[in-house]
């Protein structure tokens, strides 16, 4: 598993250089400008973007016998899965990390003019961006290992959108749950909570789907 | 007589595509090189993808070491090197990274070994693949395969991207390999030089059908083609035909028994053949 982990690793680095600078750009301009809008679409935008480049080490190793060459390896099919899954949390938790690094800082630096209902808001937008990157893997690994490597560009687009979807999608039915009125802080957390776990399940789902899809895959 | 391959049977169709291979069947003893010829699209790749599982069969079997490898069988496959013709690695990776990779995957893995290797085969470590040569590129493949101390080789067409000069050093290498005791090279190439060098065993697929799995000395010294004129032909015995082939002033016959040949035949000319007429004989030829 060391060795998938690594090799992973390796496949990503190059593309997390280029994206490392420009989330560190977009989370510098956003500390010296302190722009509300621009907080947001740093804590949403950034850990997907750290998310979907877990999904690029397996378009760069398709152009090569790798594929087919890790099946000899001593390793089990399903660790060559897992070793993906385990990336892709690796980079969701770091850019989540990441997010909420930057958005304590503007936060201190600026004072807190972002966060109608506090902490509760803040967390919604460190935890929104790991949740849409957890769906995306959900949502981008079964149909990888199904599609093929030619398809990693529909792939990831489907997958963002359909990660948006489900996100917008539970927001609303919580929303109609919940009815119009102010939404107690105990029931806020709660309906989060639920939504990462949802969100935890799918991936986990998704995980056990993309086993067996690869286990039938022939290169 | 131990093996470190045995197919029984082996066949595998494919829903996209006519190709089947047929009951594919032969056995590498252990301590030996069976060299694995046939044209492209014969149906090496897809024996060999069978073997190690990237394939699945329809049905027969594969024993390596006397045991059938499934998914889980990492242990087995521990035990042997693989080595594909073309890019075997990701271009991005340098030959430290892989190194790396290795180390993690592989319980025996020799880095001291690795970098013998490469330094023998003049290969930067810190280049990235991509930036090697094709020659280059399965001489990395090689080392990987030798450097975690496996039993068996399985070689798809490793030779066929290298020069002549190239080659016979890596035929050295294999050589050098199997001299140790337990250890065995399956070699598939359409290369029949490599094949005569170093094989002890020479299977022939055509069509995904075996059509002979033969000593290699045996093929050499005691195969041989009868060179015969139209009448001569309609007097032989067919049971001492392996195959024929017509040209347009003699028919060539392949024979299993050069000795008996002579004896039989003493006014037809007979020659010593190579594994080449061999395959051409069998591969384009008629059987009676």
């Amino acid at each position: 598993m060391r060795g998938l982990l690594k090799n992973n690793f390796y496949g990503m680095i190059e593309n997390i250089k280029i994206a490392f600078v420009f989330v560190l750009v977009f989370g510098i301009v956003l500390l010296i400008s302190g722009s509300a809008a621009m907080l947001s679409a740093f804590c949403l935008i950034s850990t997907p973007i750290m998310a979907v480049l877990a999904m690029s080490c397996l378009r760069k190793e398709s152009s090569s016998k790798w594929e087919k060459y890790k099946l000899t390896l001593p390793v089990k099919r399903n660790d060559i899965v897992k070793s993906q899954y385990i990336s892709h949390s690796i980079l969701s938790i770091g850019g989540t990390v990441f997010v909420a690094l930057f958005l304590s800082c503007t936060v201190l630096i600026h004072g807190n003019q972002y966060f109608y209902y506090g902490l509760r808001d803040a967390i919604t937008l460190i935890i929104g961006g790991g949740i849409l990157a957890v769906l995306i893997g959900a949502i981008a690994y079964p149909l990888y290992y199904l599609l093929g490597a030619g398809k990693t560009e529909v792939i990831s687009v489907l997958s963002v959108i359909g990660a948006i979807s489900i996100v917008l999608g539970l927001s609303i039915i919580i929303n109609m749950i919940s009815g119009d009125g102010a939404v107690s802080n105990t029931l806020y957390y709660t309906c989060l909570i639920l939504i990462l776990v949802f969100a935890i399940v799918l991936f986990a789902v998704s995980y056990t789907l993309s086993s067996s899809i690869f286990k039938k895959k022939e290169y | 007589m131990d093996y470190a391959l045995k197919l029984q049977d082996l066949t595998k169709t494919y829903d996209s595509s006519d190709f089947i291979l047929d009951r594919v069947s032969f056995a590498l003893p252990i301590g030996s090189v069976m060299g694995f010829v046939g044209e492209n699209g014969a149906g090496k790749t897809t024996t060999i993808g069978c073997i190690m599982n990237t394939l699945f069969r329809d049905s027969g079997s594969v024993q390596i070491f006397e045991k059938e490898m499934n998914d889980s069988d990492v242990e087995l496959r521990e035990s042997i090197g693989i080595v594909y013709d073309g890019d075997n690695f990701p271009g991005y990776l340098t030959a430290e990274q892989l190194c790396r990779i290795m180390q993690g995957t592989y319980k025996n893995w020799d880095t001291a070994l690795f970098k013998k290797h490469l330094k023998k085969f003049q290969l930067n470590m810190e280049q990235k693949i991509s930036k090697y040569s094709k020659g280059m590129t399965m001489k990395l493949a090689i080392a990987t395969a030798l450097a975690h101390h496996p039993k068996l080789l399985i070689l798809d067409e490793a030779t066929s991207g290298l020069d002549p000069v190239m080659r016979d050093e890596m035929l050295d290498i294999f050589l050098d390999f199997v001299s140790e005791p337990n250890h065995s090279i399956l070699l598939s190439s359409h290369i029949t030089s490599d094949l005569e060098k170093i094989a002890d065993y020479i299977t022939f697929i055509h069509d995904g059908r075996i059509i002979l799995t033969e000593a290699k000395d045996n093929l050499i010294y005691n195969y041989a083609i009868l060179r015969c004129k139209e009448k001569q032909f309609a007097l032989l015995d067919t049971e001492d035909i392996v195959a024929y082939r017509k040209r347009e002033y003699q028919i060539d016959v392949l024979v299993s028994d050069k000795k008996v040949a002579e004896k039989k035949y003493a006014s037809i000319t007979i020659d010593h053949t190579t594994i080449d007429e061999i395959m051409l004989l069998l591969v384009k030829g008629e059987r009676v």
